[in-house]
C-alpha cells in the first residue's frame, strides 16, 4: 500500500510542485532520512510535511505535524494551504 | 508552482515507526472479514453492496444492484450508505487498500462491514454475472 501512495506521491504532488520551475524540474527528487526529517520538525525550522494520502488513510496515522493534501487534488487546493514562501522546504510522503 | 525546496521521505510511515518515532492515530482498527464470492451471491438481498473502484472500472461491469462510491469520495459521500444493512465492501482486486474504508466506516457507526474476497477479479474468474 505505502508503495503506490509513494508513486500517487510523485505522479501528483511533485510533479505539480515543480512544474514551474524549469532548473528543478530536470533534477532527481532529493530524499530526506528519518532522522533528518525528525531534527527539522522538532528544531521548528519550517518544515511543510506534505500527506499524498486519502483523508481516509491520513485519519487512520499519520506523522505529527503533516497536511493531508491527497494526490490528485493538488490542482484543486487554494493557494493558502500551502507555504507562502517558495523557499520553504517541503517534504512529501 | 515554483517551489525550489522539495525532498521526499520515501520511507514514509514504516520507517518513523521503526525509528520509534510516535504517530497522530484517529481511526481505529477494526475487524473486516472477508465473504468469499459464492457467499456473496446468496446475500445479494439483505446487503448494501458498495463498489469502492472508480466510476468508468464500475461501469465496465459491476454486481448488480452495487452502488459507485469510489473510495476517494468516500468521506464526502459515507452518508448515502443506509445504516441499517451489512455493507460489503467491492474493490478491484481485493487488495489492502480497501481495509481503511471498511475502518472508517466502522468508526462511523456501521456495524457489519465485510469486503468482498478477491474484489471484482475473483467474482469474475468464478463466471458470477456482471451488469454493463
Amino acid at each position: 500500500m505505502r508503495k503506490r501512495i509513494s508513486l500517487w506521491a510523485y505522479l501528483f504532488i511533485l510533479v505539480p510542485l515543480l512544474l514551474f520551475t524549469p532548473s528543478i524540474w530536470a533534477a532527481d527528487f532529493p530524499e530526506i532520512s528519518t532522522s533528518d526529517l525528525k531534527n527539522k520538525l522538532d528544531a521548528n525550522e519550517g518544515v511543510f510535511l506534505l500527506n499524498a494520502e486519502s483523508d481516509i488513510d491520513f485519519n487512520v496515522e499519520h506523522i505529527p505535524g503533516a497536511a493531508n493534501i491527497p494526490g490528485g487534488t493538488l490542482g484543486e487546493i487554494t493557494p493558502d494551504k500551502l507555504p507562502q514562501d517558495k523557499d520553504t522546504l517541503i517534504v512529501v510522503y | 508552482m515554483g517551489y525550489k525546496n522539495v525532498e521526499v521521505y520515501s520511507e514514509g510511515i514504516p520507517g518513523w515507526v521503526k525509528a520509534g518515532f510516535p504517530l497522530d492515530q484517529g481511526i481505529p482498527r477494526t475487524e473486516i472479514p472477508p465473504l468469499a464470492p459464492s457467499q456473496l451471491q446468496e446475500k445479494l438481498e439483505d446487503a448494501y453492496l458498495l463498489d469502492i473502484r472508480l466510476a468508468n472500472s464500475y461501469e465496465q461491469g459491476h454486481i448488480k444492484g452495487s452502488h459507485n462510491i469510489p473510495t476517494n469520495l468516500i468521506s464526502q459521500r459515507f452518508q448515502e450508505i443506509p445504516t441499517d444493512k451489512r455493507i460489503i465492501i467491492i474493490s478491484g482486486v481485493g487488495d489492502p487498500t480497501w481495509v481503511p474504508t471498511g475502518w472508517f466506516l466502522k468508526s462511523k457507526g456501521y456495524k457489519e462491514v465485510m469486503i468482498l474476497e478477491g474484489g471484482m477479479n475473483a467474482w469474475q474468474k468464478e463466471g458470477l454475472p456482471l451488469d454493463k
